[in-house]
């Protein structure tokens, strides 16, 4: 008898097995640069090196699984009491993150950061987010939702980003594209830092019904000189340096902007909370509804 | 001298009228006239192109050419009153004590505007000027501040403050310091918003080169070394915080518009004791005018070459100035006299 029941026990386990071998088994998960994630079960203590991460993670509820972030993760209210890790420059502290024990660590870049090496190396599995646009926001929330088993979560999340992702695309489609101006930072008012193509900001603008008066840049991040601006006549320009006291009266007042189209028609907006738009987190559709009443305030009445 | 007079007014129309937006040269001449009351028809060009000559580029090429004057004279007060060939305007702190005022002020949340200068601009003139202060001081002894301890001195001040900015750039993610920001600024690119930092900046530096002619003979004299110069009537402690202070002055207006451009103020000053010989009464207008072409052309091709992208000038200063020096200094075949 005893001898049957073990034969049973161990067919069906046999069995399990092939069957999931068969047809269950699914296809390895790859975070963004491609790497092929390798996780030991569903992971409990996960470390944040993002405020865009830290942000998915906890929209998805799993802020209590949480166990340390950056230094500049500030949002929600509940992610600024964890233990800090450092910031991307000049490095994150190796030796703080592998004391929390993670067993996981949420990273971002668009190429490999060093410290993701050496955390490897360490036997701490890292998930590397690199998004491009909102979709891969929405791509990046459902990969977070796979890993950590909170897929309903994530499902709901991600639904309600893309439907008003839908609304705002449907929109802007067959109006007119206006050229729009990105400016970063304009402590030297002679060259200000302009978002070029490629960038996060480049696709946000898109996205919102423009097209990007900085795509002719060289990088993704760039100092265009007021002769280029005055020249490429953006009819709207977007003031993302707010935050740091650059006003709409001052963009009027600098020498030659006055024949710029977006400053005879007053159309200068400023962005008063960057976070929104600049960081690639579940809050980013937030921000790219105000960049569109911006661009388009006659569709979003 | 009148051909290097006449250079920088040649530079200078060429580099107003070279620009993403094409103006010819009749067009400019045209509307400068018409500034002046000399020509009434303006049907010829459009405001957009009036907005460019006059608001953008014309206080930029200005802005350069006071630049190249002002580090130019300034190389050769600091060669001659150091006795010392490597000796550029930075030499004795102003280049780190600039650097490190621009970047507490980029450190500072705000967006002042003083005549025209933002705040990083005014920091990182009164620090090059504070540490030429710190640096005269550490170097006097008994009334007396010889020249290799202002030099020792300079070298210790600097090192000290590009530390300090070597450990801001470090904490530069948690002070919110941009890092890009920091570096244009230690790369050197003119950047002239309004006319009235050319009205601030114009006169202190043109003044100050005009002054310099007064002081031409005893720099001369301090070719001899300082026991030398006193043999020879001059006063020397006095002369020295004068050529010093106004040096130093030169230096912290070119920073203040320049951010810190290398090159000019060493190699122009001995370009033109090659071509001039050593006497300072010659060198030194020679050298203002000769700087300020140099410095317009530079930037010329900064903003142009790979535009719409910008070369830091710095860069080209280097890099168009060091054949055109070796080029000088094989063709001039006496003997180099310093």
């Amino acid at each position: 008898m005893k001898k049957f029941l073990l034969f049973v026990v161990v067919l069906s386990m046999l069995l399990t097995t092939a069957v999931g071998c068969s047809s269950n088994k699914p296809a390895p998960l790859t975070d963004d640069l491609g790497r092929t994630l390798v996780l030991k079960g569903v992971p409990q203590k996960i470390v944040s090196l993002a405020p865009s991460s830290t942000e998915i993670l906890f929209a998805l509820g799993l802020g209590s699984k949480v166990v340390g972030t950056d230094d500049d993760s500030n949002y929600p209210a509940a992610a600024t009491t964890l233990p800090h890790v450092g910031s991307g420059y000049p490095s994150f502290s190796i030796e703080t993150i592998v004391s929390l024990k993670p067993d996981m660590v949420v990273a971002f870049g668009y190429s490999l950061p060093d410290y993701v090496t050496k955390l490897e190396n360490l036997g701490i599995p890292v998930v590397v987010l690199a998004p491009k646009g909102v979709n891969g926001v929405i791509s990046d929330i459902s990969l977070i939702g796979k890993i950590t088993g909170a897929i309903s979560q994530a499902k709901t999340l991600t639904t309600s980003i893309q439907n008003s992702l839908n609304n705002i695309e449907s929109r802007v489609k067959g109006v007119t594209i206006p050229r729009v101006l990105w400016e970063f930072d304009g402590t030297d008012p002679s060259k200000p830092w302009i978002a070029g193509p490629g960038s996060f900001n480049d696709s946000m603008i898109t996205l919102a019904g423009g097209q990007n008066a900085g795509d002719i840049g060289p990088t993704s991040s760039w100092q265009m000189s007021t002769e280029d601006i005055i020249k490429a006549d953006p009819q709207i320009i977007i003031l993302d340096d707010y935050q740091f006291g650059v006003t709409v009266q001052s963009v009027e007042q600098r020498p030659g902007w006055s024949t710029i189209t977006a400053v005879k028609n007053g159309a200068i907006y400023p962005i008063t909370d960057s976070d929104l738009i600049d960081r690639p987190g579940p809050r980013v559709i937030d921000g790219l509804q105000i960049l569109a009443q911006d661009i388009h305030p006659e569709l979003f009445k | 001298m009148f051909g290097l007079a006449i250079a920088v007014i040649a530079v200078m129309l060429l580099s107003v009228s070279v620009g993403p937006i094409k103006i010819s040269v009749m067009d400019i001449a045209k509307m400068l006239l018409h500034k002046i009351g000399l020509y009434g028809n303006t049907s010829g060009w459009q405001p957009t192109q009036e907005t460019i000559v006059f608001q953008v580029r014309l206080p930029r090429v200005i802005g350069a050419a006071l630049v190249g004057a002002a580090l130019s004279t300034a190389g050769v007060l600091f060669q001659g009153l150091l006795r010392n060939p490597m000796a550029d305007p930075y030499v004795i702190g102003t280049a780190a004590g600039a650097a490190f005022g621009a970047a507490l002020a980029m450190l500072l949340p705000l967006s002042v505007v003083f005549y025209g200068f933002g705040l990083v601009p005014i920091a990182a003139f009164l620090g090059a000027l504070g540490s030429v202060l710190i640096v005269y001081r550490l170097a006097r002894f008994g009334g007396k501040a010889p020249i290799v301890s202002m030099l020792l001195a300079g070298f210790v001040v600097s090192s000290f403050l590009v530390a300090i900015v070597m450990l801001l750039l470090t904490m530069s993610d948690r002070l919110g310091l941009k890092l890009q920001q920091v570096f244009s600024f230690l790369m050197g690119g003119i950047s002239v918003t309004y006319w009235q930092q050319i009205t601030v900046i114009a006169p202190l530096v043109i003044i100050s080169i005009v002054v310099t002619r007064f002081f031409a003979g005893h720099l001369n004299g301090f070719s001899v070394g300082e026991e030398g110069a006193a043999y020879l009537g001059i006063n020397v402690e006095r002369e020295k915080i004068i050529i010093l202070g106004i040096g130093s002055l030169l230096t912290a207006c070119a920073v203040s518009i320049g951010g810190l451009i290398g090159f000019v103020g060493l190699i122009m000053p001995h370009a033109m004791r090659l071509i001039l010989g050593p006497d300072h009464r010659f060198l030194l207008p020679a050298s203002a005018l000769a700087g300020a072409s140099f410095l317009m052309l530079a930037d010329l091709l900064a903003r142009t070459l790979l535009n719409p992208a910008e070369i830091p000038v710095g860069v080209l200063t280097a890099l168009i100035g060091a054949p055109f020096f070796i080029y000088l200094l094989r063709r001039t075949r006496r003997e180099y006299a310093f």
